[in-house]
């Protein structure tokens, strides 16, 4: 039978692990989502003048949804450009948090140089530029991935609080 | 010059101007997310100091008992008002 301070000690370790799945899954989950929101390029959308500058077959989708990254303690200043329609590596870069500090400010970040116009559908520092159209919402129209994700935080902490009271 | 400020140079030409614009500016203009744990670390430094002072406290307990000194332990006898 374990002693006194065993058994102290095991719930103090089971405490610990249910933080730490707290921050993780609440880092993936907010990681998933902006992931999921993140639009693809549609080369079919693009102006003619845009399409003869840039054929199709030079052309791959999927740059800024493959380039969201994840750091702690600060963020990053890398834009790894990977071309990645799908979103999983990304989603692999998430999964570093699983080896990071729990007691940490972690981020997420597209470092990618439209990512902002990306978000709103503006950019910010371009006067007159405006997004090709994502998602057929329209010119000008933003993703709003960050926003979206962020209003569904709650939710995440909460769905991790549950998972992490079933953990033994 | 940066990747990111040789896009805006190029975004100059085909599409209008630019205000004035410092590096940290182009910085500014990636998208982060963050969640922030770090107050976690008091909860967890309070975990640590609990294993630690229980572990303290039973090992002198058993300091005690291989010193000679009786062990505590439940008395066997029958209490008065059982």
């Amino acid at each position: 039978m374990p002693t006194f301070a065993e058994q102290i000690a095991n719930h103090v370790a089971k405490y610990q692990r249910r933080l730490a799945h707290v921050t993780q899954g609440t880092v993936i989950m907010v990681g998933k989502a902006v992931v999921e929101r993140s639009p693809v390029g549609r080369w079919e959308l693009w102006s003619d003048m845009w399409q003869k500058m840039r054929p199709a077959n030079t052309y791959r989708a999927g740059e800024f949804k493959g380039s969201w990254s994840y750091s702690y303690g600060g963020v990053g200043g890398d834009f790894p450009s990977t071309i990645d329609a799908s979103g999983s590596t990304s989603m692999a870069r998430f999964m570093e948090v699983k080896t990071a500090p729990t007691a940490a400010r972690h981020f997420i970040y597209n470092n990618a140089p439209y990512a902002m116009a990306m978000e709103t559908g503006t950019h910010p520092y371009v006067s007159k530029w405006k997004l090709t159209p994502p998602n057929q919402r329209g010119a000008g129209a933003g993703a709003h991935m960050v926003q979206l994700a962020l209003n569904d935080s709650k939710i995440f902490v909460r769905t991790a609080v549950a998972q992490a009271r079933n953990m033994s | 010059m940066p990747k990111r400020l040789m896009y805006l140079s190029s975004k100059k030409i085909n599409h209008g101007r630019i205000n004035k614009m410092t590096d940290e500016d182009a910085t500014i203009a990636s998208l982060k997310i963050v969640v922030d744990a770090s107050q976690l670390d008091e909860v967890i430094k309070k975990l640590d100091y609990i294993t630690a002072s229980i572990d303290k406290f039973e090992k002198s307990i058993h300091k005690l008992s291989a010193d000679g000194m009786p062990e505590c332990r439940p008395s066997q006898n029958k209490s008065p008002i059982m």
